[in-house]
């Protein structure tokens, strides 16, 4: 059975989501690419722009939302607390 | 566990002195990225991955000074005392406190959270036996850290998980042959050996963790 996934672990996969749509994607690419409902995307959408991780991009006429600078940092310091996590074997 | 200065041939104490402070640097190096891990997580198994080795560390730190210490001592000041061999004891003391307090703290990383609290219950009484039961309890923590370590290792199949599992495996031989150190010198080098290539390992661990 797989475990819950923490808040960060949610904000790390729709962070990994848009960076891997090059930077930019749409709320249904990142929907589904993140496993979420449409209610929790928003909140966990609004919590990442509020921190200023993502950003909203308009793009012929759809709204995409783009990683910002403090998005990719965010993405490669998880990466390597993943990594460190893993070779423990502890829980991220 | 008594050490005796004279039972150890001098050139090594500044051999050792290199070793502990690289093993120190190591350890401080794992805990400041397990202390980044914290303050990103807020994760309380960070926490004790970040305060274990600082604390595992710090012994190091108390094993180079001591080292050096009577090294200096023995071979500059050609001064060779009862106090100088009371200052080893109470070097390797130190170490083996801080080593067993920093063990704890990996063991709780892999408990449950609901065993935790009961388990300082079960520990504390035992941090005021003697040296050699500090060693003995560094021995049994480590055994379970190194379980807990190969379950990772062969679920992930990493190569970082294994290095982790051998730094682990390093270190309980490390403590297993400290034991043996009055019935042979040649235990305490090769001791000694075995924690350098365990810390080296953990060093490998994390440069591949940074790069990759």
């Amino acid at each position: 059975m797989s475990e819950k996934r923490s808040k960060l672990q949610i904000f790390m996969d729709i962070l990994f989501v848009i960076q891997k749509e090059n930077g930019k994607a749409k709320p249904t690419h990142i929907l589904y690419g993140a496993n979420l409902s449409h209610s929790s995307l928003k909140e966990y959408l609004d919590n990442l722009l509020s921190n200023g991780f993502i950003k909203e991009v308009k793009d012929n006429k759809h709204s995409l939302y783009a990683l910002t600078e403090k998005g990719y940092e965010f993405i490669n310091e998880s990466r390597k607390i993943r990594r460190l996590t893993e070779a423990f074997g502890i829980p991220m | 566990m008594v050490i005796m200065v004279e039972l150890i041939p001098l050139w090594f104490y500044l051999i050792t002195s290199v070793i502990y402070s690289s093993s120190a640097i190591i350890g401080f190096l794992v805990s400041y990225f397990a202390f980044r891990a914290y303050r990103m997580t807020k994760n309380k198994v960070h926490l004790f991955l970040f305060l274990g080795f600082l604390i595992i560390s710090l012994g190091f730190v108390t094993l180079s000074a001591t080292s050096i210490y009577i090294y200096t001592t023995l071979e500059i000041y050609k001064k060779s005392s009862v106090s100088l061999n009371l200052l080893n004891y109470q070097g390797f003391r130190t170490y083996y406190i801080l080593s067993a307090i920093g063990y704890i703290l990996l063991t709780l990383m892999y408990l449950p959270k609901k065993v935790m609290n009961k388990l300082f219950i079960i520990h504390a009484p035992i941090w005021y036996a003697s040296s050699f039961n500090f060693h003995l309890l560094s021995i049994v923590l480590l055994l379970f850290v190194i379980v807990q370590s190969i379950i990772n290792s062969v679920k992930r199949k990493s190569l970082n998980a294994y290095l982790v599992t051998f730094a682990f495996i390093c270190l309980l031989i490390f403590h297993s042959l400290l034991i043996l150190t009055s019935f042979s010198q040649s235990m305490y080098i090769t001791a000694n050996i075995f924690l350098i290539i365990g810390f080296l390992s953990l060093l490998i661990m994390l440069i591949r963790v940074n790069i990759k």
